[in-house]
């Protein structure tokens, strides 16, 4: 008969291949009064149970298999939102592991349960998870609508009380304002926290990405070295990634991928040689970037984990390193029913078979291959698809064809360097690249002009018509982050111009902001802009004063 | 380790091993409630001690603490009520916590395995109660403490002269991983003037 418990109404599932733990576990539970248990013995057979939404509590063990482990599965389902909001997830590890699991991960579980696992054990950590989601409630539901500020507000209110979930919410706290692109009072957040504790890992982490946010590298570089260089924190990945990226932000890619490579030997995830293998790929180190690759392909072969992108990375890589036979031999294995396959990816997988071929002597075939790839990549943008089939185009002697993506590529956001990276290889790897300076120009030029027409309509006070303008160029550049920033602030001075909040304007900017944030995260110049807005929305909400 | 201390560790665990299996086989014969929960808890000690020995021994370098933002007041509470069914008839009380700061930073995992350590202890010799409380100190360390009124210090215990003192390494393992100065002692025991014994835990801000 199932006892009733405060804990009988959970419905958990646990994530174990050895059936004897399974076993063990579902005894714990059942003495918790939790009779509702789902068992999944891989990462799918765990995804396929959480879709349903109905679970309350993961058990996952950390060692599922050699593909993927427990800290993977977990941070996969966070980033593809497939665990429910209000289910918590305990990780199982042994003894021996629960240090080098708990000191590398930034995104840690409700509770880890070292083994042999007791009821009580179970108990005590699924009281003290309840207790801290009553305590958080009002700030999870706030950030659940994705309403920021109002999270914010009640933080403040957990932070009043000054109770046991001080430390946390300043934790949340700092977050929040990092996303809300206030990254000076982030700063002081983290600064407050290493007073109270100089050693705590996430207030000197919070602290670099706050001081790299504000544009502040050399400091944020600073900040994360020491994480690293630190007994606490030396495999704490996340650390290096605001190291490369505050060296990438100041142009040293070099340096950038060395700490890439340093977090993907600390933590040997598909996803870090991921990382690795993309910033390899931007400096043109081929041997790295094959070798990250074939890592991810042996790790994900099979597994949830794998991504249609992988294949066509290395496809690509294997190309432009000279090995087109083996790009194509890998180009036509059979695609595992888990990566389903877009339009969008066969046509990149033409195109990189059309340099395969041009490069195995096959030009009638890579002529075929080209033509059928043309079909389905419409639409110029600053990414891999793109570069790829203007590299078939100008291996297949279609020069303005090509040059026109890479024109496109580069005016889609001209001033992102990552992309000027990708399409100056494309330049060199095809002959061309003494077109690079040209191409930029021109890319940038055009853009300038659509600019200044529309800075001008504005500074003559024709706003509406200097917001047409501005709207136009974004029609022709979505994703180029300059017209973008300045689409935004010419309607937040359109507002502050007429004093009146209008809604379809105030609308219209906090999509630019949002299409900034996704296209540069963290970036300082996004975060001021961020600002900006938020103060033409404070000044035109006061009451005006005499 | 020295092979001395391991050999003494074994021996300990072999001796409370055999008994186990005793009293297992008689239930399997007589089967019995209250006999098979003193078998589960006699089971559940012998793990506990293999953890504290595991944790002091089984791994490479020094032990370290992976120390969160925890409120000491749950960490008691956790403790006493991990105590209730070990303690029988003795009566396993808590001091009152008013004045404990909502939260202090150490590792809850290690400090609770030292001082289930210390109360199983404290509950083998109290006489009838055995008392659970903290304290910030003088020179901020967080105090826990486990008292009992039992005969003390330097009584002619054979129980006590066979221990392998497994359960103090531990603790004073537990402490330096806190950073307590190697200068200081993260423990003590002493007797308590009104009778009994007083074990304290000390961890630095």
């Amino acid at each position: 008969m199932a006892i009733e418990t405060p804990y009988s109404k959970i419905h958990a599932l646990i994530i174990d291949d050895m059936a004897v733990q399974q076993t063990t576990l579902r005894g714990q539970l059942a003495m918790l009064g939790i009779s509702r248990v789902d068992q999944a013995v891989t990462a799918e057979d765990a995804i396929r149970h959480l879709r349903s939404g109905k679970h309350g509590l993961v058990l996952c063990d950390f060692n599922l298999n050699h593909k993927t482990d427990g800290q993977q599965l977990f941070e996969h389902l966070r980033e593809n939102e497939l665990l429910p909001a209000d289910c918590l997830f305990f990780m199982v590890t042994a003894e021996n592991a629960y240090n080098s699991v708990a000191s590398a991960s930034e995104h840690k579980p409700d509770a880890y349960l070292l083994k042999p696992i007791t009821a009580s054990d179970v108990e005590e950590r699924l009281k003290a998870a309840m207790e801290r989601r009553k305590a958080f409630l009002a700030v999870n539901m706030a950030l659940t609508k994705k309403d920021l500020p109002a999270a914010l507000a009640a933080c403040e209110t957990l932070l009043a009380a000054k109770d046991r979930w001080f430390i946390q919410a300043l934790q949340q706290k700092g977050q929040l304002l990092l996303q809300l692109g206030r990254p000076e009072d982030a700063k002081a957040v983290y600064q407050s926290a290493l007073s109270q504790r100089p050693q705590l890992i996430w207030a000197q982490l919070g602290l670099a990405r706050a001081l790299k946010a504000a544009g502040l590298f050399e400091e944020a570089k600073q900040v994360a070295t020491e994480i690293v260089q630190s007994q606490d924190g030396e495999r704490n990945v996340a650390a290096y990634d605001v190291l490369a990226e505050a060296l990438e932000a100041q142009g040293d890619t070099q340096a950038a991928q060395w700490i890439l490579r340093d977090a993907a030997m600390i933590v040997p995830s598909a996803k870090r040689q991921r990382l690795l293998a993309d910033s390899a790929f931007r400096n043109g180190d081929l041997p790295v970037v094959l070798d990250a690759l074939n890592k991810v392909a042996k790790a994900t072969k099979g597994s949830m984990a794998a991504l249609p992108q992988d294949t066509l990375a290395l496809a690509q890589a294997l190309v432009d390193a000279g090995r087109p036979a083996e790009s194509l031999a890998l180009l036509d294995q059979p695609r595992s029913k888990l990566s389903a396959n877009t339009a969008q990816h066969e046509s990149v997988a033409l195109a990189i078979r059309a340099q395969a071929l041009v490069r195995s002597g096959d030009l009638d075939g890579a002529l075929q291959a080209v033509a059928r790839a043309r079909e389905n990549l419409r639409g110029a943008k600053a990414d891999f698809a793109t570069v790829a089939l203007a590299k078939a185009e100008l291996v297949t002697g279609h020069e303005e064809s090509g040059l026109r993506l890479l024109g496109a590529a580069v005016s889609s956001d001209h001033e992102n360097p990552r992309v000027k990276q990708l399409v100056r290889n494309a330049l060199r790897d095809t002959g061309h690249e003494e077109k690079m300076d040209h191409l930029v120009e021109s890319a940038a030029a055009g853009l300038q002009s659509r600019l200044s027409e529309a800075k001008t309509l504005f500074r003559n006070s024709q706003i509406d018509d200097a917001l047409k303008a501005i709207e136009g160029a974004l029609k022709e550049y979505p994703d180029n982050t300059s017209v973008l920033l300045q689409a935004a602030q010419m309607n937040c001075l359109s507002l502050r111009l007429k004093k009146q909040l209008n809604a379809a304007v105030v609308d219209r900017v906090r999509l630019y902001l949002a299409r900034l944030d996704k296209l540069m995260p963290t970036s300082d110049r996004v975060a001021h802009m961020q600002r900006y807005f938020r103060e033409t929305l404070a000044a035109l909400a006061e009451p005006a004063t005499a | 380790m020295a092979a001395r201390a391991a050999a003494l560790v074994v021996h300990d665990l072999k001796n409370e091993l055999g008994a186990l299996e005793a009293g297992l086989r008689q239930l399997a014969m007589h089967p019995e409630a209250a006999k098979a929960a003193a078998a589960h808890a006699q089971c559940r000690d012998l793990r506990q001690r293999l953890m504290s020995f595991l944790t002091i021994y089984g791994h490479d370098g020094e032990l370290r603490a992976i120390c969160e933002d925890e409120s000491p007041a749950e960490v008691l509470q956790a403790l006493h009520d991990r105590g209730l069914e070990r303690a029988g008839r003795i009566a396993l009380s808590l001091r009152p916590m008013t004045d404990l700061p909502a939260i202090w930073f150490f590792d809850r995992r290690l400090v609770l395995m030292a001082l289930e350590a210390a109360l199983h202890n404290a509950l083998r010799f109290a006489c009838s109660a055995v008392w659970l409380g903290a304290r910030v100190d003088d020179f901020r360390r967080l105090v826990f403490v486990i008292e009992d009124d039992g005969p003390g210090l330097g009584s002619a215990d054979a129980e006590a002269a066979a221990s392998t003192g497994l359960g103090t390494d531990l603790c004073r393992a537990v402490g330096m991983a806190h950073g307590m100065p190697s200068g200081e002692s993260a423990v003590s025991l002493n007797n308590r003037p009104e009778g009994g014994a007083r074990f304290e835990l000390r961890l630095p801000i």
